[in-house]
């Protein structure tokens, strides 16, 4: 039986701490004034960054209120909560909804990586799906209050297991078990770095009798967001890889991922890049992308990009994946990076340089060859580079 | 936006902007019109004073991406100086750097820059 104690825990308004004001409409003006009020509130129980983060958001959503809608708001709701481990907003008005939400959003995130262009709009929005693990919006009509909600749902930066935490450590190990080293006359060779104590970046991988699949996933973000869902997508990814239907290659495994995520609301609001491969003992290789920068092929003396194009997870688009088969010669690799590994190397996404490093090594064994990208990219980004970085070279030694 | 969140100065070839104080919505869209029409005509070169500026939201995004396009077009350069803390959590997130885009650490160091190209 429950003590009064124990009913009074798990009392809401005792585990969340509540912003909460209603505004008679809103103006440009009195935006200011709203967002110093929660900054107060804020700053006192979070960190300044994340305190910001949400303080954008709210200003954000606030503007749109002001600048977009055919009917203005006349009664606008904004509360902000607090709860232990994650932060929940709610601005709820009574204007003309927000017209197709999801198309917007789908929009914005497919811009989120990229640099700006000068004809592009919606930075408000791709800011708000940029720093928040859930973004959702239900209009008035299909709301029971008769308010039009703006959801936004995350985590709390002020709880994150340190770094040392062995539970952390543990889970760590369980999710991303480490690339075999060798399959068949495959040699595989993996370095990474995370930004902060677990970053976003990670390979999963399943050795069947055939070939070995794998994927190589590049999670947007750092911090608890960031780690909290690569164990998702790990997670998610390790059962897709063993799935009959799912595992038959690289193209349906994305496929799968993608629609997973269209229909997962918590997932659909992060962004993730990967790359799924599939290693044969022959030395045939098959490709698939979703996103993620495209590998390099490199033998002998030389070395190109092996150009493949795909949607990111959850976005719709043309159907299915184009898969790439390589028929690798002895000793040529495949050169698998995440945004953060090739960044430093391509900053105006000019890859000359980069291919250029690689020819000039590209008969050192693989991983001679990773060693060596590696203290490059750590050389290049000894100044500060705060982004997660994976390098994967994949070496085919020669049919057995 | 009034005199007293953004003043201009004049260089060689370029204009100095120091924004101070919230660049936002409430701020933006007054002023822009103003910070535009005291733009001379071909001006190719703008460096964005950030250091003093307490918040930046899209509106002020969408004011830096117009004096880019500006620039673009005389086929000049957008500097950002002295951003850091949240404007320089959102230009990076909104993604504003790339070859028409230069960071720098002060308004001195980007004046050093465009002075040294000239």
């Amino acid at each position: 039986m429950r003590t009064a104690a124990q009913v009074k825990v798990r009392n809401p308004e005792v585990l969340f701490e509540t912003f909460r004001r209603r505004l008679p409409g809103i103006g440009y003006a009195g935006i200011p004034l709203l967002r110093a009020e929660l900054l107060e509130f804020l700053e006192a129980r979070l960190s300044a960054p994340r305190a910001s983060a949400i303080a954008l958001t709210v200003t954000e959503v606030l503007t749109n209120l002001v600048k977009h809608p055919r009917s203005k708001a006349r009664n606008v709701e904004i509360e902000v909560r607090l709860g232990p481990g994650q932060v929940l907003i709610d601005i709820a008005d009574d204007s003309t909804p927000f017209a197709n939400f999801k198309a917007k959003c789908k929009n914005a995130l497919r811009q989120a990586d990229a640099a700006v262009s000068l004809a592009e709009a919606g930075y408000g929005l791709r800011c708000i799906l940029r720093q928040h693990a859930m973004v959702c919006y239900l209009a008035r009509d299909e709301s029971p209050d008769g308010l039009n909600h703006f959801l936004v749902g995350d985590a709390r930066d002020d709880v994150v297991l340190p770094p040392a935490d062995s539970c952390c450590a543990e889970l760590e190990r369980m999710v991303r078990p480490p690339l075999p080293r060798r399959y068949g006359a495959w040699r595989l060779t993996a370095r990474a770095k995370s930004a902060e104590e677990t970053g976003g970046d990670f390979v999963v991988s399943e050795e069947r009798p055939d070939c070995l699949m794998g994927v190589i996933a590049d999670v947007m973000g750092h911090g608890p967001q960031a780690r909290y869902f690569s164990y998702s997508y790990a997670r998610h990814l390790r059962s897709l890889l063993r799935d009959s239907e799912a595992g038959r290659g690289p193209g349906r495994l994305l496929e799968c991922l993608s629609a997973a995520v269209a229909q997962d609301r918590l997932l659909e609001g992060m962004i993730m890049t990967c790359l799924a491969f599939q290693l044969f003992p022959d030395g045939r290789a098959r490709i698939a992308s979703a996103g993620h920068p495209s590998p390099v092929i490199a033998g002998g003396s030389a070395a190109s990009l092996l150009r493949i194009h795909g949607v990111l997870p959850g976005l719709g688009g043309p159907p299915g994946y184009d898969v790439s088969v390589v028929l690798m010669a002895p000793n040529d690799k495949i050169i698998f990076g995440t945004d953060g590994f090739f960044e430093p190397f391509c900053p105006d996404g000019d890859t000359g340089e980069l291919l250029s490093l690689i020819r000039a090594q590209a008969d050192r064994r693989g991983l001679c060859l990773a060693g060596a990208l590696w203290d490059e990219y750590l050389q290049k980004t000894s100044r500060g580079h705060d982004d997660d970085a994976m390098l994967v070279i994949a070496e085919f030694g020669g049919t057995p | 936006m009034t005199a007293e969140t953004f003043d201009i100065r004049s260089g060689q070839d370029y204009l100095v902007i120091r924004f101070t104080g919230f660049v936002d919505a409430s701020t933006v869209e007054n002023a822009k019109p103003a910070l535009l029409r005291r733009i001379p005509a071909g001006c190719a070169n703008f460096v964005i004073d950030l250091l003093k500026v307490d918040f930046l939201d899209s509106n002020g995004i969408g004011l830096f991406v117009t004096l880019l396009k500006k620039a673009h077009m005389n086929a000049g350069k957008l500097y950002v100086a002295g951003a850091a803390g949240q404007p320089a959590a959102v230009l990076q997130m909104v993604g504003l750097s790339g070859a028409l885009v230069v960071h720098c650490q002060d308004v001195a160091e980007a004046v050093a820059l465009l002075e040294k190209k000239t």
